[in-house]
């Protein structure tokens, strides 16, 4: 799940200045888990930027789908043409995607921070740096590019204290775990598995995930 | 010949300071400078090794280098007349406004790129790689074992290092 922060409000008032309709889009999954973009906050926003014509509010199941954003925005397309400009309670992947398909100006509600696991409402946590070179199958399930601050793929390091991280000394190192979770599951020889350095290729922006025609 | 303690100046502030500091210490011992001053090491070489009577050593941290600036200081350590390199991952802290941290490699890759030059012969067969042990629990050992099975020269240890490594181990201790 993408995880997303609500910008400062008075930010939001600055940037929609120039605007007089605006339309306020919501996105119903990450955002709405996020309690940054869902129908309660898309409301708030209505209400934040009362000042202003607000000509359409609207949910999208998955704005960063632009078949989906596509298909809801036909569904106001009245409202879509008068508007000025659209408030976006969505990642920056669903705000670009609502910018490409609608053609009009785009304000970005939200900051987007990681790609998260949630443990229940209100508890994000990452575990994936989306690096393109998963080490997972020989880490006993833990990402130390992620969890190690250092992100280091063949620790610990000599910082390690103990077996507590030096840069976070309220946590375990995660080689340290990794190491304890590797022997409890018969497979300590994984530990010591050398991790080439990361191919940089894999995570060089933009990237593009293009399925071959057959 | 490989050392069995070193003394370690962590920061070079200033080339006249560092000549001081050192000119009061014993000398003959093997001296790790690290990077964490303002001075790069490499530029304070030359004038350390004429008032220096042991081997001098470069502490290689990983942080702040991505892989082709690490070979750089590899081969140019090598050039400059040190005697080998301690590599280490480098301390991470955390401040605001802080620069973009930046962990190319780590302490184990640094080893196979270091070894990898000895093999093509671009830095001497006779310079030192030795790393910085993680120091702790059983994962720390394992690993340490693995730097010494794998090419390194020492594994360097802040205290007392594992009986099991102690004939490939060298203390280190700040001056």
């Amino acid at each position: 799940m993408i995880v997303t922060r609500k910008k400062d409000p008075l930010v939001i008032k600055e940037l929609t200045k120039p605007f007089k309709k605006l339309i306020i889009v919501g996105c119903s999954e990450c955002a709405a888990v996020c309690q940054t973009g869902g129908s309660e906050q898309v409301k708030e926003m209505a209400a934040l930027l009362a000042g202003h014509e607000i000509t359409a509010t609207i949910s999208i199941e998955s704005p960063c789908d632009k078949r989906v954003s596509a298909r809801d925005f036909r569904r106001i397309e009245e409202e879509l043409a008068a508007a000025d400009a659209l408030v976006v309670l969505a990642c920056g992947s669903g705000a670009q995607a609502v910018s490409e398909v609608t053609e009009k100006p785009v304000i970005t509600a939200l900051d987007t921070r990681f790609l998260g696991m949630v443990e229940r409402l209100g508890r994000f946590y990452e575990r994936c740096s989306q690096c393109g070179n998963c080490i997972l199958n020989d880490t006993a399930a833990l990402c130390p590019i992620t969890l190690c601050p250092r992100g280091i793929r063949n620790g610990p390091c000599e910082c390690i204290d103990g077996t507590r991280c030096d840069v976070y000394p309220d946590r375990d190192c995660v080689w340290h775990t990794i190491y304890e979770k590797l022997k409890q599951s018969g497979r300590p020889d994984l530990y010591t598995l050398f991790h080439e350095p990361t191919d940089w290729l894999q995570s060089h922006t933009p990237r593009e995930e293009l399925w071959e025609k057959k | 010949m490989k050392p069995v303690a070193f003394l370690y100046l962590p920061a070079v502030d200033d080339t006249g300071q560092c000549l001081e500091r050192l000119s009061v210490t014993e000398q003959g011992t093997a001296l790790v400078l690290g990077e964490y001053g303002l001075l790069n090491p490499l530029a304070i070489m030359h004038e350390l090794k004429s008032s220096w009577e042991g081997d001098i050593y470069l502490e290689l941290t990983a942080a702040g280098k991505n892989r082709d600036l690490i070979k750089s200081y590899l081969v140019s350590a090598a050039q400059s007349g040190f005697a080998g390199v301690v590599l280490a991952s480098g301390l991470f802290t955390i401040a605001p406004g802080m620069g973009k941290p930046v962990f190319d490699l780590d302490p184990a890759q640094m080893l196979k790129l270091a070894l990898d030059l000895k093999t093509k012969a671009v830095i001497p067969e006779n310079f030192i790689i030795a790393v910085r042990a993680p120091e702790g629990g059983e994962a720390a050992l394992a690993r340490a074992r693995f730097f010494l099975e794998n090419g390194a020269d020492l594994a360097v240890y802040k205290n007392a290092p594992p009986e099991a490594l102690k004939d490939h181990a060298a203390l280190i201790r700040n001056i």
